[in-house]
Formats: C-alpha cells, sequence, structure tokens
C-alpha cells in the first residue's frame, strides 16, 4: 500500500511516517503543507493520502479542502483525514458527500497502530472509517435520545459500530458474536429507525450518518 | 453686537433726540416773530409729523434692546432720529431777521432736509424687506435690497448739486450748492433714481407679502397686520408722488405720512400682540416694575402725609413718618411685586404663565417618575425641547444616556449647582421663560439627572463586560493554540516513535526511543508548566507578588527593577495587580523599544497602588484595545487605571480597593 502524508509539524509527520514503514506501510512522500500534498500525489500516485485537516496558512480546513481536491482529479484515491481535537460535524458532511474510500481519525487514536492499518485497509477497499468519538457525538445530540432509547443496548452498540463504518464481520468480531446474530440486529435497529433494508454496507453507513445528522 | 453696546446706542439716540427737541424748542423761543401754526394743513403735517417720529423711536428703541443683532429695530430707530431732525432743521431756517430767515447756511439745510423724505423711503423699503428675520427673503430680494439703498444714496448725493426750484415757502431762495455744470443730467438721473425707489418700494411689500404667504402659523399671525398696512402702499406711494409733483406738499405729506406712521405701528402692534422679537417680556417687565415703583411711592407718600396730617396729638416728627413710609413700602415692595408680576404674566407674557401654571400643576399632581422633557415641551409649546444632564467627562447626556450638545440652551441650577441643561428653540420661547420654567421643575431634573447618570453607568458596564467576554473568548483561543502546537504535539511524536520502536522489536532501537521519549516527556511537561505559569504562577500564590515579579524581572528581555512595598492584598486584587503588571511590562518589552521599565507596588489605607513606567517612546494609545481591555479589567475589581504616554516613556497607573 503506497501512502502520502501531509502534516505542517515536522515531528509529528516523521513520527506517523515511522511507525507506518515500520508497519510495513510504503510512505512514498511527505508534505508540509497543501500545496506540496498536490505536487506529491500528482508524482506519486499513492493509494492513500493521509492529510492533518488543519494546516497553513489559516489553519481551518486547508489539509481537507486540498484532500477533497485531490480526490476530484482521482476517484480512486483514498482519504484518512486526521486531526488532533474533534471535528465532529464538518467531517460527518464529508463522509456523507463521499463516502466511498473515505476516513477520519483522532490523532491520538492513530498512534495505536492496528486500528491506523484497519482504517488504511478499510480505506483502501472503498470503505467509510469514522473516529469513534464523531460517532458518539453524533450519538449524543439530545434530538436523539427519545429514539435511541427505543433500541437495545446491544442494538445501540452495534448502531455505533455501523456508524465508525466497520462491516458486518468486523462488527461480529468486535463484539465477539455470530455474523447472523448481528445481521439479526441491524434488521431490528433499520426497522426501529425505519431506514430501508440495503445490502450494501456502504450506503448503510451513508443512511445511518444521515439520520444521525438529522 | 452684546445687550450692553445696544442700551448705549439706544441711549444715544435717545439724547441725540432730546437734544434736536431742546434745540428747535430753543431756536423757536428764541425767534421774536415765530411763525405759529396758522393753517389746518400746517397742523395736520405737525400732527403727522410728531406721531410718526415717536411711533417710530418707541418700536425703534424696544425691538433694537430685544434684538440687537436685527437691523430692523435699528432702521426704525434712524428713522425715527431722521424725522426728528426735521424740526431744528426747519425752526434753524425759519430763524433770523428776513421773513425766511437769513441765517448762514440756511439754504444747504433746506435743500438738506428737503430731501431727507428720499432717505425715509429707502429705510421703510429695507424695513419691509427685513422684517421680520433681519434677513432678506433670498439672494435676489438681497439684491432688490441692494439696489435700494444705491439708489437712495444716488438720489439723495444728486440732490445737492440740483438746479430745481426749492420746495414752498423757499421757492425765493437759490441752491446754494447747486452746480450747474452737471445739469440737466444729475437731475435728470437724480428724477430716474427717485422713480427706482418708488419702485423698489412697492416690491419690498410684495416681499413681505411673500413672506405672508410663506409662513406659517406663528409668523403668519406675527405678519398679519404688517401686511394689512403695507397692502394700500402702492396708493400711498402715487398719491405722494403725485402730491409733490404737482406741488401739493400737505397731500404728499400726509400721503408718505401715513405709510411712516403705519408701518411701525403694525409692527409695534405685530410686536406686543404676537410676540415679534420676544418684546412681550420687556414690556410685562417694565410694566410690572412701573406699576409697583407707583404704588410703593404713593404708599410712602400716603404714610408721610397721614403722618404730618391726621395724628390728632400734632404732628408727628417727619423723621418719623419718613421712617415709618420708608419701612411700610419697602415692606410691601416683595409681595407687591410676586402678586403684579403674575397678573401682568397674566395678561401680557401669556405663554411664561401657561407654561409656570402647566408646571406647577403636573408637579402638584404627581412627583415621582415625571417625564421632565415632556412636561417642559408641553408647558412651553416646543417640542424641540431637550433636557441634558452634566456627565462625569464633561459632556452633557440626554434621559437615555446618549451624548448631547444643544446650541441655543439654559443651564438649570439647584442649590447652586448646574444639574441640567435645557435645549429649546429660541423661536418659540427666550432664556428667561425656559429658565423659569425649568427652575419650578429643578428638583425633577436633578432627581432625572441621577437616573441619567445611573444609565450611562450601565450602558459603559454593558459594553466593559462584552469586551471582557470577548477577551476570555481570545484567552481561551491562544490557550488551545499554545496546548495543540507545544504539549499536545511533543507527547503525540513522543507515542509515535515509542511505537514505531516497539513494531521494529531492535533493541538498540528500543534503549534510543525510550531515552528520546524521556527527553520528549519532560519538554511536553516544562511546557504545560509554562503554560499553567502563564495562567496564574505558582510563584504568586506561593510568595505573593514580590516574588512573581522577582520571576518576572529574571525572564525579562529588558532590564526591569521591582520595588514591592506592603503586606499582601486578598487573592482576588493580587491576581489583579499582577495580570495588569503582566500586560503593561510585556507592552513596554514589545512597543516602547524601552531601556528599562520600573514597576512599584504600595499598599496605602485600603488601595494597593501600581505603577509600570517605561522609558521608551510613548505613543501608546489609552483607547487602543490593549489599554482599554487592561481598564476593563482594572474597573471591574472596582479600580481605576490611568496612562500618561508621551516622549519621556509610558507610565501605567492602578489603584485598586483592597482590605
Amino acid at each position: 500500500m503506497r501512502v502520502v502524508i501531509a502534516d505542517d509539524s515536522g515531528l509529528l509527520r516523521d513520527g506517523l511516517a515511522n511507525l507506518l514503514t515500520e508497519a510495513g506501510v510504503d510512505v512514498v512522500a511527505r508534505a508540509g503543507d497543501a500545496e506540496e500534498l498536490i505536487a506529491m500525489v500528482a508524482e506519486h500516485e499513492p493509494d492513500i493520502a493521509v492529510v492533518d485537516i488543519r494546516m497553513p496558512p489559516t489553519y481551518t480546513h486547508e489539509g481537507a479542502r486540498a484532500a477533497l481536491e485531490l480526490r476530484q482529479r482521482r476517484p480512486g484515491l483514498g482519504i484518512l483525514l486526521l486531526s488532533q481535537s474533534l471535528e465532529s460535524r464538518y467531517v460527518t458532511d464529508l463522509a456523507r458527500q463521499h463516502p466511498r474510500g473515505f476516513g477520519y481519525l483522532l490523532k491520538d487514536r492513530v498512534t495505536e497502530v492496528q486500528v491506523l492499518l484497519d482504517a488504511l485497509g478499510s480505506i483502501a477497499a472503498g470503505g467509510t472509517v469514522l473516529d469513534p468519538e464523531v460517532v458518539s457525538h453524533l450519538l449524543g445530540r439530545n434530538e436523539l435520545v427519545e429514539q435511541l432509547d427505543r433500541l437495545s443496548e446491544r442494538e445501540r452498540g452495534v448502531l455505533e459500530l455501523m456508524a465508525q463504518g466497520l462491516s458486518n464481520r468486523a462488527i461480529a468480531e468486535r463484539l465477539v458474536i455470530d455474523v447472523k446474530t448481528v445481521e439479526t440486529h441491524i434488521a431490528r435497529i433499520l426497522t426501529k429507525l425505519d431506514l430501508h433494508q440495503t445490502p450494501d454496507e456502504h450506503r448503510r453507513v451513508l443512511a445511518v450518518l444521515a439520520w444521525l445528522r438529522g | 453686537m452684546t445687550a450692553r453696546v445696544s442700551r448705549v446706542l439706544v441711549g444715544a439716540v435717545g439724547a441725540l433726540v432730546l437734544v434736536a427737541v431742546a434745540g428747535a424748542l430753543w431756536l423757536h423761543h428764541d425767534d421774536g416773530r415765530s411763525v405759529t401754526p396758522s393753517s389746518a394743513s400746517t397742523a395736520a403735517i405737525a400732527v403727522v409729523v410728531v406721531v410718526a417720529l415717536s411711533v417710530n423711536l418707541v418700536v425703534g428703541a424696544v425691538v433694537a434692546l430685544a434684538r440687537p443683532t436685527n437691523p430692523v429695530g435699528w432702521l426704525f430707530l434712524l428713522l425715527g432720529l431722521l424725522l426728528v431732525l426735521e424740526a431744528p432743521a426747519d425752526e434753524y431756517v425759519r430763524h433770523g431777521p428776513g421773513p425766511t430767515g437769513d441765517l448762514p447756511g440756511a439754504g444747504v439745510v433746506v435743500v438738506l432736509a428737503g430731501s431727507s423724505w428720499i432717505l425715509w423711503f429707502t429705510i421703510v423699503a429695507l424695513i419691509l424687506l427685513l422684517t421680520p428675520t433681519g434677513r432678506a427673503l433670498s439672494p435676489r430680494w438681497r439684491t432688490v435690497a441692494r439696489l435700494q439703498v444705491a439708489a437712495g444714496a444716488t438720489a439723495f448725493l444728486l440732490a445737492i448739486p440740483s438746479g430745481k426750484r426749492l420746495d414752498p415757502p423757499y421757492e425765493r431762495l437759490q441752491n446754494p450748492m447747486r452746480i450747474d455744470a452737471v445739469q440737466p443730467w444729475a437731475d435728470r438721473l437724480g428724477s430716474v433714481c427717485v422713480y427706482l425707489i418708488a419702485l423698489g418700494l412697492i416690491a419690498s411689500g410684495v416681499s413681505l407679502l411673500l413672506r405672508f404667504r410663506r409662513a406659517r402659523d406663528d409668523e403668519r399671525r406675527q405678519l398679519l397686520w404688517l401686511v394689512a398696512a403695507v397692502a394700500p402702499l402702492p396708493l400711498y406711494v402715487v398719491l405722494a408722488f403725485a402730491g409733490s409733483r404737482g406741488g401739493a406738499g400737505v397731500l404728499a405729506t400726509v400721503a408718505s405720512g401715513g405709510f411712516i406712521t403705519l408701518i411701525p405701528i403694525a409692527a409695534g402692534l405685530s410686536v406686543l400682540r404676537y410676540r415679534l422679537y420676544d418684546v412681550e417680556r420687556i414690556a410685562a417687565t417694565t410694566l410690572t416694575w412701573s406699576l409697583v415703583t407707583t404704588v410703593v411711592v404713593a404708599t410712602y407718600a400716603l404714610v408721610v402725609w397721614l403722618g404730618a396730617r391726621s395724628v390728632p396729638s400734632g404732628p408727628v416728627s417727619p423723621a418719623v413718618s419718613a421712617t415709618l413710609g420708608a419701612v411700610v413700602a419697602a415692606g410691601l415692595a416683595l409681595p407687591l411685586r410676586r402678586a403684579v408680576q403674575d397678573q401682568v404674566d397674566r395678561r401680557f407674557n401669556r405663554r411664561a404663565y401657561d407654561a409656570r401654571t402647566a408646571i406647577t400643576t403636573a408637579l402638584g399632581q404627581e412627583r415621582a417618575g415625571i417625564d421632565v422633557e415632556q412636561l417642559l415641551r408641553e408647558a412651553l409649546d416646543d417640542p424641540s425641547i431637550t433636557v441634558a444632564y452634566p456627565g462625569l467627562d464633561g459632556e452633557w447626556l440626554r434621559g437615555d444616556g446618549s451624548v448631547t450638545s444643544p446650541t441655543r440652551h439654559v443651564d438649570v441650577l439647584r442649590h447652586s449647582r448646574v444639574v441640567g441643561r435645557i435645549g429649546f428653540d429660541p423661536r418659540r420661547n427666550d432664556d428667561r421663560t425656559v429658565s423659569r420654567a425649568a427652575e419650578l421643575a429643578a428638583a425633577e431634573i436633578d432627581n432625572a439627572r441621577l437616573r441619567a447618570e445611573l444609565a450611562r453607568q450601565v450602558v459603559e458596564i454593558a459594553a466593559s463586560r462584552e469586551r471582557l467576554a470577548g477577551a476570555q473568548r481570545a484567552e481561551r483561543h491562544r490557550i488551545e493554540r499554545d496546548l495543540h502546537d507545544g504539549a499536545q504535539q511533543s507527547l503525540l511524536a513522543l507515542a509515535f516513535e515509542l511505537q514505531s520502536a516497539g513494531l521494529n522489536g531492535d533493541p538498540e532501537r528500543m534503549r534510543v526511543a525510550l531515552t528520546e521519549g524521556a527527553a520528549a516527556a519532560r519538554a511536553a511537561v516544562r511546557e504545560l508548566r509554562d503554560l499553567a505559569n502563564g495562567l496564574h504562577p505558582a510563584a504568586l500564590a506561593d510568595g505573593g507578588l514580590a516574588a512573581a515579579l522577582d520571576d518576572m524581572a529574571r525572564h525579562s528581555p529588558v532590564p526591569l527593577r521591582v520595588q514591592v512595598q506592603g503586606g499582601r492584598p486578598d487573592p482576588g486584587t493580587e491576581f489583579t495587580a499582577w495580570s495588569v503588571i503582566g500586560e503593561a511590562v510585556v507592552n513596554a518589552q514589545k512597543h516602547a523599544a524601552a531601556h528599562g521599565i520600573e514597576v512599584d507596588v504600595r499598599q496605602q489605607d485600603h488601595d494597593l497602588r501600581l505603577c509600570v513606567h517605561d522609558d521608551g517612546h510613548g505613543g501608546a494609545n489609552p483607547d487602543g484595545p490593549g489599554l482599554r481591555g487592561l481598564r476593563d479589567r482594572v474597573e471591574a475589581a472596582r479600580g481605576r487605571l490611568t496612562v500618561t504616554s508621551d516622549s519621556a516613556g509610558t507610565t501605567v497607573e492602578a489603584v485598586l480597593p483592597c482590605g
């Protein structure tokens, strides 16, 4: 897997690059700002761009904007956005607009190398990855409390993992239950929340996010 | 022109009039063969002239005193004076041994006096053009006024070398200043000018009619009488000219005397009835004092007379009765003045009387929470009235806390302190009326002043609170950035490094990673400590201002001298003092290009006094966002901040109450 890393902090950029290299990921280039990132992607044609959302000059959403611009030119490019503080609303909107091969994780999450590798794997396969913080933030919205009360505790756990972008198999593994059971839970959740049944996991994430985002 | 100058000028005119009348009487008396008015026509002329000159003088004097800057009063006075001068001139010419007098220069006097009507007409035209504002209706009418003055002056000057026969009864006399060389064109030009004056006079009447048509309400009523007097103006002009051309001097005099009498009479009526030129008040005051004086003098005389006559045991000594009379008269004077003033105002100064009644009634009904501004507006019939109150910084504040500066105003005193400023429309009321009406409500105005002051403070507090909240937001943002860029990043990098080393598994690599990781963790702790120290230094909590400021001095890039006297204040004051000093010192370090900074802290009575002085180039803006924020912080702690900044450096001083 070929990856480009973009972060304005050299310390973090190198730390992340070393970690990925040690984990066997091919880090083909490192960029310090959005402009450099665009040039690097054009030059190296990586599978995934790992991009800090905040970058110079304004430190708002330059990184995310550059990544989406790259995606428009190269629809096959996977994007993993990183940030130090939670950007729940912004990334949920991005995930709904660009669910395919899109991910968002907090930086402290990616210090766990397995989470990072799992996310890269999902994104490379065209899946969606959302940081659990984002999902629990969405689930915590006041408007949803009443509707979520209709779900059992287990069902709520499954919903959370669905929203994070996990597949049925991954959910089953995470919760140590049978895939069949997971499917039953999902069917019941979708009925309770008035969502359409769909075999496609991408569209399912989208529907769940739309429902959560309101 | 000040009131004083105008009084002196009016007095001078009065003296001149007296001199002229006395001169005429003396010449008349001294004349052995004095010519008594024999014919009815001469009597008519005399009556017209006497009425005309007295009306002009009285109206002129009253208007000039009330409105010194308005030329109309002075024009009336000038007209009256010119008319008065006719008398001594006439007597001078008649005086002497000959049938028509032979005194030196009699011819000159005849010519000048005979042409003075040209000046009368010009002055009347100017009065009509300028009444009542003192300004022409428009620039076009100003041109008419200028033409009128030019034509009048030219005609008068050209009459001097005229070759025409003199008017009867002097047809026998020659004009001694006659210049044949300039005749006959000088006389012709003179005639043209006279016709111009006549036309101009009619035009002036038209100007007044236009003014009347455009006027509203009060002004329209003021002008009504004048318009009535001016309406037959063309008739007068035609009659006067016909009379003078046809040799019928009486007709001319009566006709022209008609309007030089009627116009001032009409103006006088307007003035007295409809507050034209605000003479109402002067008339009322004069009347009051005349009545009071009369009654007081009469009382005095009565008491003295009674003392002399009616005591049966023989006459009382004159000294006793005089003293008694004086005491009675003096005791009577003040209450009498009040009673008479009230009665006179009731009839002659209706507006002031009504205003006072309205205010007294309203205050009698309801004293608490009354809207003084609205009350004064209604009482004085002036919707433009504003009531402003003195603010702390010398500005004038309306009731809602907004700043105002009325152009025409009177100040209201209470316990010899200014408590309010009433702005008003001078066309509706004069200073005195407004002032007396406002004094009745002085207590309510003082209350409203306190309310206004409170409102202003509330506005200021709200603004200050807003700024403090903004400063707090900025502060939080800065802390967030500091954390994001500093310790958080170091710790993340550390986590990455340790993970990498763990994955790698090489013992040497792991040893290096652990050593470097420990160093990185220490660096992160240091960053966090610095940040926490910036929020609330540990030295401040442990050792007070002295310790915290010593720390600050040790790390300052600019030499910093610190002096702290007195014990430790309460923690809140201590923290405010520390942050104010910190910000002032940072400002000096960053912006002042200073070579040295001195910090002085001392406790005096119940105040903590701070002073931060630098020897930099000054130029600090006390109203800039930085110092403004500092001021807010000090004022939030109920303290005061003063900033002086000049070429000798900047000094920030704060006084914080403590204990």
